[in-house]
């Protein structure tokens, strides 16, 4: 960052954020099994696992056992076939949970070292990728556990950077990466050793009036109220979230939400409301924090008064959405939900 | 469970409005005990009236302004500190519930109440009192001479080392002296030493920016350093510039208000020093004695125009830098 970059903004390009992770973070994941993960039945690949698997072979056992990648919600199988389009030389493993509270991909990796490692050499192997790594979030604080800098020989790299971080990471890492999750993995390796279709997802039951934090096994389809059971509440919760603490989606009935393949962690907080009444009291805290270098105070400001030409101007639709402006702000003022959704009425009109 | 309103992010930082405020308060809260000390319990009254006043005043507003009582909000109560503060130990009371009210009713609550104000109200009201009432606040009493809790004729009133500067004179004070506020001075802004070790905790704190006192201060040094009078060192005279009166205090608790100041870094800087600059030409020319509360009252009405000129100069300043911002903005969709 120049120092006129400072003297702009004060902007430090994102916030170092609590992360909060344990105790869920060290305990190995518990299994919470129903009926479809107990009775599945496994299926027969039928390739020979002692020699090196292709390409072909991996995909065609993706999708055989319906793997769905945590990282990004889509079918590994589907990832692999539209790979060979264009040349993989770095495979990484996706082990970044950067928002707080969640682990539940940095979890499986410290439980399951060497089943997720197997899997990411398989796929570095099949794909002749030059290089290949984990990806870990640097910026823990308070850990339990050791984070390994290497898991049988193969680097697990720190990535270190503010909040929004795993963005802004793999959008430098370029194009020729392939970014696989590692509860993927794990998955991948289960089914090409034991013939096992993905039944279960790995969830982070974590916030602050859960009393017993941890990380679940869980097959799909259970209602995440079963997992708060599960857990147990210490407190009435104001409300619970399914994603990250930053980006998740409310739950609005936790009786009728199920978990998904893809779902990381659920969350149940619980909020002082007397803190939501103050006004702008213009601390300048959300400019500093801003990663794009934006003032959201004023465009709020604009936003609300319908004053959209300014906004325009002031930036608007540079906006990423990351959340970072309300998360600093001092008056609990809702800024990132109103620029975002005004940009996203903007854009719908220009598409018009 | 309400899950109606709540948009992401669901977490918030644990710092709020009200430690923002509490900080300021508690960074004020020392200097009440070095006035006790001086002036006797006195001090605690005019203290309690004000806070009262405006707490009350401003409570009453908001139940008028059909807003929610919010018990949270601490700003009324560092508005009523701080002109408690501003005023001689011996002033008489109606003065500083004038100079809450004008605070709070003229430059608080017509704008839209907290962090909508376009002037810093204590320095409104601090502004209307030394108008108003320029004989009352400006008679000191002499310190570690405890005052009556009713003032009667058994008062000296002297005039402070600012009077003499005012005047054209060489106050001679010492720096010990002035360090530790034992001259003839406001109620609790004399107190040097204090407010600098409350200015390292509410930086520290983040409660605000080491550049905007900085900023304020250098200009006002140099220009007393430059201009300093005939047979006292430049040093001197910078001391006694900065030390003899409230302006330091001003620098540390007005100036810095998050409401009424600019919001960029840039901005922020120039406001400083233009500030610095109106507060010294003030000191020069005007008759009374407190300049840079008239100063910053001045430099809030540019606050706006120092923002909006701060926009406009960002993107020719920087051109290399905005546009990979830009891009990275874009591509992240």
């Amino acid at each position: 960052m120049s120092f006129f970059h400072w003297l702009a903004t004060g902007s430090s390009r994102g916030i170092y954020l609590e992360q909060k992770k344990e105790p869920a973070l060290s305990k190995p994941a518990l299994p919470f099994y129903s009926a479809a993960t107990l009775q599945s039945q496994p299926f027969q690949h039928g390739f020979d696992i002692t020699k090196p698997l292709d390409k072909k072979q991996l995909t065609e056992i993706a999708a055989m056992a319906h793997i769905i990648d945590e990282h990004d919600g889509k079918a590994l199988a589907k990832k692999l076939e539209q790979c060979p389009k264009k040349k993989i030389s770095v495979v990484c493993a996706d082990a970044i949970d950067d928002e707080p509270y969640v682990s539940s991909q940095i979890n499986p990796l410290l439980h399951h070292r060497l089943e997720i490692v197997q899997a990411l050499n398989w796929l570095a192997d099949a794909f002749e990728a030059d290089s290949r790594f984990i990806a870990v979030y640097k910026n823990m604080s308070a850990l339990d556990t050791k984070i390994p800098s290497r898991i049988e020989s193969v680097e697990v790299r720190r990535m270190q950077g503010r909040y929004p971080m795993e963005i802004r990471a793999f959008h430098d890492l370029g194009s020729d990466t392939l970014i696989v999750g590692t509860a993927a993995l794990l998955h991948l390796y289960r089914a090409v050793t034991e013939g096992r279709v993905q039944t279960t997802a790995f969830v982070t039951v974590n916030g602050n009036c859960i009393t017993n934090p941890c990380n679940l096994e869980v097959t799909i389809g259970t209602p995440v109220s079963q997992l708060l059971e599960r857990c147990g509440l210490s407190l009435d919760p104001s409300f619970v979230v399914e994603g990250g603490a930053m980006h998740g989606i409310l739950i609005t009935d936790p009786e009728k939400t199920a978990v998904r393949a893809d779902t990381r962690s659920v969350m149940a907080f619980h909020v002082d409301r007397k803190e939501q009444l103050y006004n702008c009291i213009g601390c300048g805290r959300c400019i500093e924090a801003c990663p794009v270098g934006l003032n959201p105070q004023k465009l709020y400001q604009c936003v609300t008064t319908h004053h959209l030409q300014k906004a325009v101007s002031l930036g608007l639709n540079h906006c990423i959405g990351c959340s970072t402006c309300s998360y600093v702000c001092p008056s609990r003022m809702d800024l990132s939900y109103v620029i975002s959704s005004e940009k996203q009425k903007l854009s719908e009109k220009t598409e018009q | 469970m309400n899950s109606t309103i709540h948009h992401a992010p669901y977490i918030r930082h644990t710092e709020s409005s009200r430690t923002i405020m509490s900080d300021a308060a508690i960074a004020l809260v020392p200097l009440y005990f070095m006035s006790y000390f001086y002036y006797g319990s006195r001090v605690l009254l005019v203290g309690g009236v004000s806070i009262l006043t405006c707490l009350i005043c401003d409570w009453i507003c908001g139940y008028l302004l059909q807003r929610k009582l919010n018990l949270r909000d601490l700003s009324a109560a560092v508005t009523g500190i701080i002109i408690s503060m501003m005023v001689p130990p011996a002033v008489p009371l109606y003065v500083v519930v004038a100079a809450d009210l004008f605070a709070i009713l003229v430059c608080k609550a017509p704008f839209g109440g907290t962090g909508k104000n376009l002037f810093n109200p204590a320095a409104g009201g601090l502004a209307f009192a030394t108008i108003c009432w320029s004989n009352q606040m400006f008679l000191y009493t002499q310190p570690l001479q405890r005052l009556p809790m009713q003032l009667d004729e058994t008062v000296t009133y002297l005039q402070g080392p600012t009077a003499t500067l005012k005047l054209g004179g060489i106050p001679r004070l010492g720096l010990t002296e002035l360090l530790l506020g034992n001259f003839p001075g406001p109620l609790g802004s004399t107190f040097t030493l204090i407010i600098l070790a409350c200015l390292i905790y509410l930086i520290a704190r983040r409660a605000i920016k080491w550049y905007l006192p900085v900023s304020f201060l250098i200009p006002v040094a140099m220009i007393a350093a430059y201009n300093h009078p005939f047979g006292v060192s430049p040093l001197e005279s910078v001391a006694n510039e900065l030390f003899a009166g409230s302006l330091l205090f001003v620098a540390v608790y007005m100036l810095t208000d998050p409401a009424t100041t600019p919001k960029y870094n840039i901005s922020r800087i120039l406001y400083g020093i233009c500030a610095g600059i109106l507060t010294m030409v003030f000191r020069y020319i005007s008759p009374l004695e407190m300049s840079a509360v008239f100063a910053i009252l001045l430099m809030n009405a540019l606050a706006p125009a120092f923002d909006c000129f701060c926009e406009w100069l960002l993107p020719k300043m920087q051109p290399v830098n905005n546009e990979t911002a830009l891009d990275e903005g874009g591509n992240q969709q």
